[in-house]
């Protein structure tokens, strides 16, 4: 384990580089440019506005819609971008994989990392809104580090799960957008988590993005420290997802240049 | 003695032939343990690339690996670059490897030349700053400037090559791997190459690891060659002697593939020569795919055998397929009656031959008890080209395509 961080750290350049390859070529010849990573989650967000705000009404507890779900949103797509583009990365890069040898949970890791670019420049139209919507600031955004670290936790475990596994079983690339769809869901992203019945919470609550998503908001639009009962758990998974997830990932490693 | 710097013990890799089993089959295997025994006892389709293979290498050596497609030289390689792990056995490597095992590896196409150095050193373990002081030198060395912010997916061949071998040999590498990437370049680039893996190994003390059809590099580079025949090592040792072996042993087995046996009447036609000439008529080693090229044989023989004299020319891949032979009587061609001496052609307009090495051999024979062998002779050379894998075949042929316009469309 000490030895594969080693290894890691070593190569910490290549994580720089290869990131901004991700971003640079994603964007390099679509029309919008980084505009998309604006324009994705603005547009589910309008949607789910005109759909849940005027249409069926979801409680916010007082809070704008477009804002409340927009808070959720960011995160999600974040951990979407991030799941999408992860698992496929090492089957796609398989020329890469199969002719030089660096560590490989760069290639994933650095999807992750592309969609983080997203996610702040989604972020600068998120503070626009809450200064629009003349949201207050609240001292506990300054937890958001906290969270966000966490939540990277969640998703560099998943991606490293998913993107070794797509090596062997290439089903995995179809369980992608319903795994993304059905998480979606499962989350609570377009409504809140009160939602969901008392006797449901403990099972809701195995969905790291419960804890995660509800203490984002905690802290962005309630101004209240993140709900621990909820909070717990999912860093818990989390972190055993990350984990794990390495440890799986290296072991299996040998592995993917002969098989890819 | 140093430590040296690659050392392989007994190093065994199998490859699994075919596709993994699917989820479904993974599934269904686990409803019953009896089923996955099954599935354990059919798994017997498996390639050995490499059977007990041991090996050292010092600091300062340069070591050649040859031997015919399949053998598992580039396994060897993708072991020494840690791309993949030996099923048995054990590679050990110190310090940085560099590999130019495929051209254009590591490189992404949409990004400039310039944003690849960047991308490569990194992939190499290169800090930026350590990159950016060998920007320019890299630069140079491929003769790129006036490219180097242009997408390397508009790159030809020999500039793919040129900045990946750059990129691989200013690295300072502790171990240099070259897989027959450097045949696309020009002969002047081939010559800087050269002149480069020679500074390494004789100023810098680094060790270079070459795999190679042109025997004319590694003779004139390695200092030990190793001759890897289906995954053992057939023969280690100075690199004359060594190629010498595999070259005779292609050329046995070929004698022994197409039934020919020389008679005692050896030494009644004397092949004094035996060139290849180009397209511009001038001799030549390497060609393209679909190069025209001239056998010129000289020869002497006996009035004896004069009128009875005819050749065949064939060419031979270096894992002995005999992938064409042809006779000249067949062709119609007789030899003039009455001389007792002199320079045959036969000229082919294309070879149509995928990137390898061959050898031409002709032999010459009795025209009257056909194929009676009074003698042989071989040359070898190259085909190269870029782009060009097992993918395409055995063999070289591109047609031309068009497209026909529906009857009822025009």
């Amino acid at each position: 384990m000490i030895r594969h961080l080693q290894m890691l750290w070593l190569h910490r350049e290549l994580l720089w580089v290869w990131t901004a390859r991700e971003v640079r070529v994603r964007y390099k010849q679509s029309l919008l440019g980084v505009g998309w990573a604006i324009l994705q989650p603005l547009a589910f967000t309008l949607m789910f506005t005109a759909v849940f705000s005027v249409v069926v009404k979801v409680p916010t507890g007082g809070i704008p819609y477009p804002i409340f779900s927009f808070t959720a949103m960011l995160p999600w797509t974040l951990l979407a971008t991030s799941v999408n583009f992860g698992v496929s990365s090492l089957v796609s890069n398989m020329n890469l994989v199969t002719k030089i040898y660096f560590p490989r949970e760069i290639l994933p890791m650095a999807a992750t990392g592309a969609a983080i670019v997203d996610f702040l420049v989604a972020g600068v139209l998120y503070v626009a809104m809450l200064l629009w919507y003349r949201m207050p600031i609240y001292p506990t955004a300054l937890l958001l580090p906290l969270l966000l670290a966490l939540q990277l936790a969640l998703i560099v475990g998943v991606v490293l799960y998913g993107a070794a596994g797509l090596v062997f079983y290439r089903d995995i690339r179809f369980l992608v957008p319903l795994g993304l769809q059905l998480w979606l869901y499962a989350s609570p992203v377009i409504y809140p988590a009160s939602l969901i019945p008392e006797r449901w919470q403990w099972l809701y609550r195995l969905n790291p993005m419960v804890g995660l998503l509800e203490s984002y908001r905690a802290v962005l639009l309630l101004g209240q420290l993140p709900p621990a009962s909820l909070l717990a758990p999912a860093s818990v998974i989390s972190l055993a997802l990350l984990v794990s997830g390495y440890l799986w990932f290296k072991r299996v490693e040998p592995a993917f240049a002969d098989l890819i | 003695m140093p430590e040296p710097v690659i050392r392989f013990e007994q190093v065994h890799k199998a490859y699994r032939l075919g596709t993994l089993p699917s989820l479904r089959e993974r599934l269904s295997s686990w409803s019953t343990l009896l089923r996955r025994q099954q599935a354990a006892a059919n798994d017997v389709r498996t390639l050995w690339a490499l059977r007990g293979v041991d090996l050292c290498v010092q600091p300062g050596e340069t070591v050649g690996i040859i031997g015919p497609n399949g053998a598992g030289k580039t396994t060897m390689l993708k072991l020494i670059a840690g791309i993949t792990k030996p099923t048995s056995g054990r590679v050990h490597v110190r310090g940085r490897v560099s590999s130019l095992i495929e051209l254009g590896a590591g490189f992404h196409p949409d990004l400039t030349g310039r944003e690849n150095i960047f991308l490569n050193g990194a992939i190499l373990g290169l800090r930026r700053r350590e990159i950016e002081r060998l920007f320019d030198q890299i630069v140079a060395f491929a003769e790129l400037e006036r490219f180097i912010d242009t997408p390397v997916k508009r790159y030809s061949s020999g500039m793919y090559a040129r900045l990946g071998f750059a990129v691989a040999a200013h690295v300072s590498p502790d171990v240099l791997l070259v897989d027959e990437v450097l045949s696309v370049g020009d002969a002047a680039f081939q010559r800087r190459c050269y002149e480069k893996v020679w500074d390494l190994v004789h100023h810098e003390g680094r060790s270079v690891l070459m795999v190679s059809h042109g025997f004319g590099y590694i003779r004139a580079l390695c200092n030990r060659v190793v001759w890897l025949q289906r995954g053992e090592v057939q023969q280690i040792g100075e690199p004359d002697a060594v190629i010498r072996a595999y070259e005779s042993s292609v050329f046995s087995n070929a004698r022994l593939r197409a039934g020919l046996n020389a008679t005692e009447e050896e030494g009644q036609v004397q092949i004094v020569s035996v060139t290849l000439l180009n397209e511009n008529g001038l001799p030549a080693e390497t060609y393209a795919p679909c190069d025209p090229i001239t056998v010129r044989i000289t020869y002497l023989c006996t009035p004896a055998v004069a009128n009875d004299l005819s050749f065949a020319v064939g060419v031979m891949r270096d894992d002995t397929l005999n992938c064409y032979t042809s006779y000249a009587d067949e062709c119609g061609f007789l030899l003039p009656a009455g001389y007792t001496g002199g320079v045959v052609e036969a000229h082919y307009p294309a070879l149509r031959l995928m990137p390898g090495s061959y050898q031409m051999y002709v032999t010459a024979l009795s025209r009257n008890e056909r194929r009676t062998l009074y003698t042989y002779r071989t040359v070898g050379f190259h085909v190269m080209a870029a782009g060009l894998d097992i993918r395409h075949g055995s063999f070289y042929n591109a047609p031309t395509w068009r497209f026909v316009i529906p009857e009822d469309e025009r």
